[in-house]
């Protein structure tokens, strides 16, 4: 028997008995439909933690910090580790290390004529900053050739106030300084812009002339808090720091010496292997943290919700099961006959088996295909009325969608084949018994 | 050599605790291109022998030899291959598929075969024509008369061109001048295609259609009688006595 002759055989005897297939189909419709919409829910809170944690920083970056509070024995054996050029060079040596990038950052304050504005500088290498993920808003990135070029952070403008009034931060908002334009300087001298205080030196450190290229305005991500300046320049300051507190008598730790960066940012080549380098660095004696660390967190909460989500549809498309069952079933009393004319004239036992196990694949492929278009129609609608409610419960930017319910492309595919499945599983049990029926009973004369 | 032989055939059915003995030692044998009547009341075991023929059941005991074939030694699947190559199949209540058309039931044994829906059609039609139905087609069986539908019955058994048909009271439900006609019909292809009809029958009438009548009565082989040229019947059960 060929193929195209059982698909056509096959579809004629689901048409002969429309109603009976409509209301066997709608059951797998409603079982698909709900494990889906079901599946989906859980799919849209995954969704909505990554563009949330993306919306924080790149999931794909590992933060290397000097591992201060290790007192336990067992590490010690490691010996001490420091964030250096030499630490750069070995995290660079790991596998699958997409890139590395040391960074120090210092607390500096930058002024404007009479205001100041006191912020955090990280120094990080200028054509870094994309690959990991540090997004500019305003403006452009830091370049190589910049002289004392910063990127402000997302607060540093609002920040700014009159350091010589009493209470400096009510002068908050008064300024209206252009940072692009307005003549801007950085100092570590964090007394800048005050009323000298009586009897106090008049502080040595040196102001620097600072060029603003660019402003981050992303006000969720874990960037959005630091300002950005090229790391040589802001080692320059450091430098000059140092020289004249040595000259002062000012001595400094003497393991700071030897990190000569706060931290050391890496980041993977791909999202799978976040997890490995981190699990590395650790073991280098390193704290080593990632947004991934969260992730895991909220997939193992995320998951379970889908279980609990997917296991109430699963029960809806395991009675669509009972029901494809039940027709294949009463399918088979209705054309004994039939089947035993069919074996008289020299149907294959084989085909008469694969006949029965079309009809009800059939029955699963129709029922899941609208199942689909139910589920992505539904899931449209739960998004467009109740897409807001769930915007409160994610630090996110506005502009960024909020899912109640998500189906990724492949659910879709799963979810067709998975009612196919269903339906040639409940069909093998009648198509079996159809196969074993007796031709001659079945033609016997009444 | 023979198409059919049977030799030694036993066919015991249990029913409950009785055991009921539908066939009790059984042997002929059929020629090839001939007509085989199998006559006999209801319950003599005559259809019985023709679904153990048609390998529809087992023997108890005996064999059944089909064009050198033991019929009761095939299992299910080479059963299937056998009849699609072989064996034709007219019923009393003609047991058409009453989804199909005309055409369609006729064609069903080639669809099983395998054959292209083109060449199916072709052949089916061309069947139809020669049973005499040209107009009726692409009607259902619902909507066609007894005689009509056993036309169609009959083309089916037929369009495969098989060595043996057999045919199981193929004029049970029709009327004498129906009857009549079919019997002509199907004697006539037969004999057109040099194929081999076994028919089973309880109606006289009937039997006189064909070469080789076996009586059958309780199980047992009563009489066989043979047409010679003059169409009148022979017994010839005191030679087969004295050879075996």
């Amino acid at each position: 028997m060929k193929f195209l002759d059982l698909v056509t055989m096959g579809l004629r005897n689901l048409i002969r008995r429309k109603s009976r297939t409509i209301l066997t189909v709608l059951g797998v419709i409603i079982g698909a439909a709900s494990i889906v919409i079901m599946l989906s829910l859980g799919f849209a809170m995954d969704k909505n933690f990554k563009t949330q944690l993306e919306g924080m920083g790149n999931l794909m970056v590992i933060n290397v910090r000097q591992n201060w509070g290790r007192y336990d024995e067992d590490d010690s054996s490691k010996g001490e580790v420091y964030l250096n050029d030499e630490a750069v060079e070995t995290f660079k040596n790991i596998p699958n290390v997409e890139a590395v990038m040391p960074m120090k950052d210092v607390y500096l304050r930058i002024g404007a004529g009479k205001y100041a504005s006191d912020t955090s500088v990280i120094g990080v290498i200028p054509e870094m900053m994309d690959v990991f993920g540090i997004k500019v808003g305003e403006g452009r990135t830091l370049l190589e050739e910049d002289q004392y070029g910063i990127v402000l952070g997302a607060y540093v403008e609002e920040e700014f106030m009159n350091m010589k009034k009493r209470d400096p931060w009510k002068t908050r908002g008064e300024a209206d300084v252009d940072v692009f334009n307005d003549k801007l300087i950085i100092t570590k001298n964090m007394s800048y812009g005050e009323k000298p205080r009586y009897g106090e030196e008049k502080s040595r450190l040196k102001n620097y002339r600072l060029t603003v290229v660019g402003k981050i305005t992303d006000q969720f991500s874990e960037n959005s808090w630091n300002s950005y300046m090229n790391i040589k320049d802001l080692q320059k300051i450091e430098e000059d720091a140092a020289k004249i507190e040595k000259r002062s008598g000012n001595n400094r730790n003497k393991n700071k010496d030897k990190n000569i960066y706060n931290s050391i940012k890496i980041k993977a080549k791909k999202l799978d292997d976040v997890e490995k380098i981190q699990e590395a660095v650790k073991n280098m004696g390193y704290q080593a943290n990632s947004l991934m660390d969260y992730q895991k967190e909220m997939k193992k909460t995320s998951g379970m919700i889908q279980m609990v989500l997917g296991g109430i549809g699963a029960v809806s498309l395991l009675i669509a099961a009972l029901g494809i069952t039940n027709t294949m079933i009463m399918a088979i009393y209705e054309r004994t006959r039939e089947i035993g004319v069919m074996k008289v004239l020299g149907a294959n036992i084989g085909d008469i088996k694969k006949l029965f196990l079309f009809e009800a694949g059939m029955i699963g492929f129709i029922g899941g295909l609208l199942g689909l278009l139910i589920s992505a129609g539904g899931s449209l609608l739960l998004n467009k009325f109740l897409g807001g409610m769930a915007q409160g419960q994610y630090y996110m930017a506005d502009d960024v969608t909020t899912y109640v319910s998500y189906i990724p492309v492949w659910l879709y595919g799963l979810a067709l084949v998975f009612s196919i499945v269903i339906g040639v599983i409940s069909g093998y049990l009648p198509a079996r018994r159809a196969m074993k029926l007796s031709a001659l009973s079945a033609i016997k004369n009444e | 050599m023979s198409e059919i032989k049977i030799k030694n055939i036993r066919k015991v059915y249990r029913i409950g605790q009785e055991k009921v003995v539908a066939l009790n030692k059984v042997s002929f044998d059929i020629k090839k291109g001939e007509i085989c009547c199998f006559l006999g009341t209801s319950g003599s075991g005559k259809s019985t022998l023709l679904n153990l023929m048609a390998g529809l059941e087992k023997p108890t005991k005996g064999s059944i030899m089909i064009k050198g074939t033991r019929m009761d030694r095939l299992n299910e699947k080479e059963l299937a291959k056998f009849r699609q190559n072989y064996l034709g199949f007219i019923f009393q209540s003609y047991n058409l598929l009453p989804a199909l058309t005309a055409v369609e039931n006729v064609a069903m044994p080639l669809v099983f075969k395998g054959v292209s829906k083109k060449k199916r059609e072709e052949m089916a039609l061309k069947t139809l024509r020669n049973v005499g139905l040209k107009t009726h087609v692409k009607h259902k069986p619902t909507q066609m008369s007894g005689g009509q539908q056993q036309r169609v019955g009959i083309a089916r058994a037929f369009v495969g061109n098989h060595d043996i048909v057999f045919a199981d009271e193929p004029t049970g439900n029709l009327d004498s001048k129906t009857s009549k006609e079919v019997m002509e019909l199907m004697v006539d292809l037969t004999k057109k295609n040099n194929q081999t009809l076994v028919l089973v029958t309880h109606d006289r009438s009937i039997a006189t259609y064909a070469d080789r009548v076996i009586h059958i009565l309780d199980g047992n082989i009563e009489n066989i009688e043979l047409k010679d040229e003059n169409g009148e019947f022979m017994s010839i059960m005191d030679e087969i006595e004295v050879l075996s």
